[in-house]
């Protein structure tokens, strides 16, 4: 979910979204919106669900400033994303996944380029998947 | 599948059932409209993924969040 709910959580939005691939959008008006979230549960589970992902993907930003290498940033990101999307597969550009961690898009290719060889992650396209994420949960607890 | 992906999946679905005429596709790279005049949207992105743009005071776009 995205889009002009500032009104509801009082929190300033951006004012537009590129659609990354074909993508299918329901785009209600948020009148309507605040209309459904006034009179049925699942409309607020829904919202809250998403503000909850909201404040997930927030909190790993905060990490980042913990000062981690690049390295453990590039591997926690992975498995942060596989939890929330409780899937596999990442879906994301190297530019995004810089920007998400801070760091540069060489940094990343070397990094997947490592987990390529030892078989943790293939990626294609803009897609990475995960192979074996219980020894990459054991590599970023072993990275500093 | 969890209860809430369950709960979640099923209330998506519904919504589509319901609003059927506010289901758009956009294909890759398009602008997605959601505040401007009058006009305020929340879209509920159903197959495919959306980059949400944060403009700056400088008018810089930064990407602030995807959403699947």
């Amino acid at each position: 979910m995205f889009g002009n709910y500032k009104e509801i959580v009082k929190i300033s939005r951006s004012s537009f979204a590129i659609s990354h691939n074909t993508t299918q959008i329901l785009l209600i008006p948020e009148k309507i919106f605040i209309k459904l979230l006034e009179t049925r549960e699942e409309i607020k589970i829904l919202l809250y669900h998403q503000l909850l992902i909201n404040v997930n993907k927030l909190g790993h930003k905060f990490e980042v400033l913990n000062f981690e290498s690049a390295n453990k940033r590039f591997v926690s990101y992975l498995i942060r994303m596989s939890d929330i999307y409780n899937s596999t597969i990442i879906n994301a550009t190297v530019e995004e996944i810089g920007q998400n961690i801070s760091t540069t898009r060489q940094t990343i290719h070397k990094m997947i380029k490592t987990l390529t060889e030892i078989n943790l992650i293939e990626k294609k396209y803009s897609k990475i998947r995960i192979l074996d994420k219980e020894k990459l949960i054991t590599l970023r607890d072993n990275l500093n | 599948m969890t209860t809430t992906e369950e709960l979640i999946k099923k209330t998506v679905d519904n919504l589509v059932k319901e609003f059927p005429s506010f289901l758009k596709t956009f294909t890759k790279n398009q602008y997605i409209f959601y505040d401007f005049n009058d006009f305020h949207y929340v879209g509920i992105v159903i197959k495919g993924r959306v980059i949400e743009k944060l403009i700056s005071k400088h008018g810089e776009e930064k990407t602030y969040l995807n959403y699947r």
